[in-house]
């Protein structure tokens, strides 16, 4: 397990989440040097990581799950499968507003 | 006593709309009493507007006459109920309010027109009554999703208990007022049907928006700075510069296509000032990535007014830029926006970056600044070459993985980046003064010709809005 922060409370799953769209922002951010474009989406999924992250319990970020290798559009794609997965238990009070614009991100990227 | 509001009706039902959409952004269990408060208010106001406009031949349109029934009919129920008890509306919705009242109260003052309407009047108050509607329903859409959430929680509550709530709790009252709501929204996107956005060609603006940009450019800069003088933390810091290189790439994107069509004078832009652009948009990436490493995940976390001002921003960033999920080509972007007035708004906000870059500064001066304990061991390592071995950070801090204060040589490198951010900036605002020469009704923006930080303000920034457009942007 790869401890980020020593606070560390919440679900795993979620912090997973949160990881694998700050990873998806930083791809897209270096995307942006061949395709300026993809720098919007970049905004996107970096802004919806902060707010991931801003849900409750505050104090934590754990991960236990490898972030897998991939570009932009993977890693939104598999933060949107991420939340899929998760049972409505596992969801941290707020996770609906997350849930919307990770959608939404992924109808910005291509199949 | 605040000052006077000289925004006009359009400008008004703009920015209304748009604070509408903002409520989008994090509507959810938390603040579904707050939303659910401030409703009514919102559909009072927006009947009272649709009532003053003048009206259009034919049959009286009945939908916000219907819309106004529902929350009456909410608002007796709340009382009757109880629910969502007493406190306070969410600060947007009484924001809302506010404008729709302010533009009734200028439409019943100052319209003098007798029927019939001119054909563009009458396409101008067609505009406005799809206008309004939207902002009911995107407003309403907000509580809906809000009181939706709010059940998922009380249900999942009332199962851990058991079958049992606390006191004072209930789904019976949220359910009815999700219904009712819902009916609301309903009534509203049944009239949006065919005109929304297409009835708003007859509006009396610019094609694409403009207003949006300008306005979420303005709300961005002042958010940006009451959260960085509030929260002056690498995280704040590495948001911020994350959304200023977005605006900087957008600008160079929409300037390039404006001087493709020569909506801009191709010459001077290809002259110097493609070159600055360029630079700028480097000098952000520069910080954004010292930030970057300066920044664990766990310290990325930013005040969420800051995230709902970048989030709004990108969305009207996008309205130029893309076509739904489709970037549009160079081609086209000349077709389908003002490319002149895009190029102006964006050149405007690089002036206005002058203050955000001041006080990014003196965050950068901040003694409490931290950055992660092993970024900064290895910035400070690799910038004092001299004793490379040094130990610049605690090892319990390296060992904890935790955060830091931003020593001396970390510090040197960041006051570095932003003077960089400083320095092309002002070539940019230098280079880009073409365009704002012979554009009737804009001023020049003044410039910045020090590529050095000039002395620290205390102030609210100078928000380059137009004097007719200025805005009390909801805080």
């Amino acid at each position: 397990m790869s401890t980020i922060d020593n606070d560390l409370t919440t679900t795993s799953s979620w912090s997973h989440v949160v990881l694998l769209l700050f990873a998806a922002a930083d791809c897209g951010f270096a995307e942006a040097a061949g395709d300026p474009h993809r720098h919007s989406t970049a905004v996107g999924a970096y802004t919806t990581a902060c707010v991931a992250l801003s849900l409750p319990p505050k104090a934590a970020l754990v991960d236990t799950a490898e972030i897998p290798a991939g570009d932009m559009a993977t890693l939104i794609r598999a933060a949107d499968q991420a939340i899929d997965d998760l049972p409505e238990a596992g969801r941290p009070p707020g996770a609906g507003v997350v849930i919307r614009l990770v959608q939404a991100l992924a109808d910005e990227v291509p199949r | 006593m605040s000052p006077r509001d000289h925004r006009s009706v359009g400008e008004l039902l703009a920015q209304a709309d748009s604070t509408a959409r903002q409520l989008l952004f994090d509507a959810d269990a938390g603040n579904a009493r707050d939303l659910v408060r401030g409703w009514g208010e919102i559909v009072q106001a927006a009947a009272a507007l649709w009532e003053a406009l003048p009206a259009p031949p034919g049959p009286t349109d009945p939908t916000m006459g219907m819309i106004e029934a529902t929350a009456a009919r909410a608002h007796r129920a709340h009382a009757r109920t109880g629910w969502p008890g007493p406190g306070q509306a969410d600060p947007r919705q009484t924001q809302i309010a506010d404008d729709l009242t302010r533009a009734a109260d200028l439409v019943t003052r100052l319209a003098r027109v007798d029927p019939p309407l001119r054909l563009e009047a009458a396409r101008d108050v067609t505009a406005a009554r799809t206008r309004l509607i939207h902002t009911v329903y995107v407003a309403s859409h907000a509580v809906t999703v809000a009181v939706g959430a709010h059940i998922a929680d009380t249900e999942l509550l009332r199962r851990s208990r058991g079958g049992s709530l606390p006191a004072g709790e209930s789904v019976a009252q949220p359910r009815a007022t999700l219904a009712r709501v819902t009916s609301a929204e309903r009534l509203a996107g049944t009239y949006l049907v065919g005109r929304w956005p297409a009835a708003l060609t007859g509006e009396h603006r610019e094609p694409a928006e403009p207003g949006r940009l300008s306005l979420a450019l303005a709300g961005w800069n002042l958010q940006a700075y009451r959260t960085l003088t509030a929260d002056p933390t690498t995280g704040t810091l590495l948001y911020i510069a994350h959304v200023q290189h977005h605006i900087a790439i957008t600008s160079h994107l929409v300037m390039a296509g404006a001087a493709a069509a020569s909506a801009i004078d191709p010459a001077r832009f290809h002259n110097g000032h493609q070159a600055a652009l360029i630079a700028h948009e480097a000098s952000w990436t520069r910080l954004g990535s010292l930030l970057h490493h300066l920044t664990a995940p766990a310290q990325r976390r930013v005040d969420t007014a800051l995230l709902a001002a970048g989030h709004e921003l990108r969305a009207a960033i996008r309205d130029l830029t893309h076509d739904g999920a489709t970037p549009r080509s160079t081609t086209r972007i000349g077709h389908e926006i003002d490319l002149a007035a895009a190029s102006l708004t964006l050149h405007g906000a690089a002036a206005a970056e002058i203050d955000l870059v001041r006080t990014i500064a003196d965050a950068v001066a901040n003694a409490s600044l931290e950055g992660s304990a092993r970024a900064v061991q290895n910035v400070s390592a690799r910038t004092t070459i001299a004793t490379p071995l040094q130990a610049w950070v605690p090892a319990s801090d390296l060992h904890r993985k935790t955060t830091t204060p931003i020593n001396d040589p970390t510090r040197g490198i960041l006051t570095q980046a932003v003077r960089d951010v400083a320095a092309t900036m002002a070539r940019v605002d230098s280079e880009g003064s073409y365009l704002s020469v012979n554009r009737p009704g804009h001023s020049s923006p003044p410039t910045e010709k020090s590529s050095t930080l000039p002395e620290p303000v205390k102030r609210i920034p100078a928000v380059t809005v137009p004097r007719d457009r200025e805005v009390d942007l909801p805080r």
